[in-house]
């Protein structure tokens, strides 16, 4: 009886972790209402609105005599006879990445004397200035720390090999 | 008979007792927010459809070339695997991939194998098993990695 007993306990224990196991591997992954779910997206009509919304008043200034275009960016435009609804942060993301790039492209300017002017981006390019702008989603610092290691191991300056990488969003060359 | 019920009760308490240790057990190796800086279990919440959603969460390949691949946990109770595609920063779509239930899937930007270096964006949709009105809210879930160096 002890051993039958014994037995059951270690049957359950194997059952429940298998459970259990299941049941974690969705514990991040609750299912929301369907209201809850719709409420965290926005449709493709709402992006230009929501694009508007987040740059009209943008907590840190873009360099002189640029400015955020009027709607949204070539990112949110997707292929005819698609349908798309894009996370609402996704729009902070993808703003705050064009005044990134906006204020690489002075960086690169200056050094590489295609600007005459001698500017201080050391507030600019700071890595918790990124950071702090609404809906980054970037670990900003690790994500520096990458592009530093991609720069040394191709032999190129830090911006530079930042800006060609990831600002396609703002130059829009490539995009489709 | 108070024996009986004795003897009864032992092996219900050690039950209970084991039943408890092993759920919490369960839950501390099944959370799923742990990972590794080149690998997590991500999952989202979509309409089941043919709607591509487009996620927020960027993340970075900072080698020449990476390694990535795909494996899916679970599609939600749809039936079908779930469809995903990689959209980097200059809005190209350069990997539309999917996997069968927790196999391997190696992505590719289309070049050379592997994906190149930059930020990337995921997108999803379930074009199997839903028409385009949807079948409902489902939560997909699986394993990517990424910013693993190709060698």
């Amino acid at each position: 009886m002890k051993k039958r007993n014994t037995a059951l306990a270690g049957l359950g224990v194997v059952a429940t972790t298998a459970l259990a196991v299941f049941a974690g591997s969705f514990a991040s992954a609750a299912v929301p209402s369907a209201e809850e779910a719709a409420a965290g997206f926005l449709t493709e009509e709402e992006v230009d609105g929501a694009w508007r919304d987040i740059t009209a008043n943008y907590p840190e200034a873009l360099p002189a005599g640029i400015e955020f275009p009027s709607s949204a960016p070539a990112f949110f435009q997707r292929p005819a006879g698609e349908k798309w609804m894009f996370e609402t942060e996704l729009i902070g993301e993808i703003a705050a990445r064009y005044w990134r790039c906006a204020w690489l492209d002075q960086d690169i300017a200056a050094v590489s004397g295609r600007s005459s002017e001698s500017v201080d981006l050391t507030d600019e390019l700071a890595t918790s200035t990124w950071q702090d702008l609404p809906d980054v989603q970037l670990d900003v610092y690790e994500y520096s720390e990458g592009i530093s290691d991609y720069a040394a191991a191709e032999g190129l300056d830090e911006s530079v090999a930042e800006f060609d990488l990831d600002c396609g969003i703002y130059t829009e060359e490539g995009a489709k | 008979m108070s024996a009986n019920i004795a003897s009864s009760r032992r092996p219900l308490r050690r039950w209970i007792t084991a039943y408890v240790a092993a759920a919490l057990f369960g839950l501390l190796i099944g959370i799923p927010s742990v990972a590794t800086a080149d690998q997590a279990l991500i999952s989202g919440s979509q309409n089941a459809s043919t709607t591509w959603y487009a996620y927020s969460t960027p993340r970075t390949n900072t080698y020449g070339n990476n390694f990535m691949a795909w494996r899916m946990h679970s599609d939600g109770g749809t039936g079908a695997p779930v469809e995903l595609q990689l959209r980097n920063a200059a809005n190209v779509a350069f990997a539309t991939f999917s996997s069968a239930y927790m196999t391997w899937a190696d992505i590719s930007d289309g070049g050379a194998p592997g994906v190149r270096a930059g930020t990337f964006y995921m997108n999803a949709r379930f074009p199997g098993q839903c028409g385009g009105s949807g079948c409902g809210w489902v939560t997909f879930s699986g394993d990517l990695q990424w910013n693993v160096k190709y060698i």
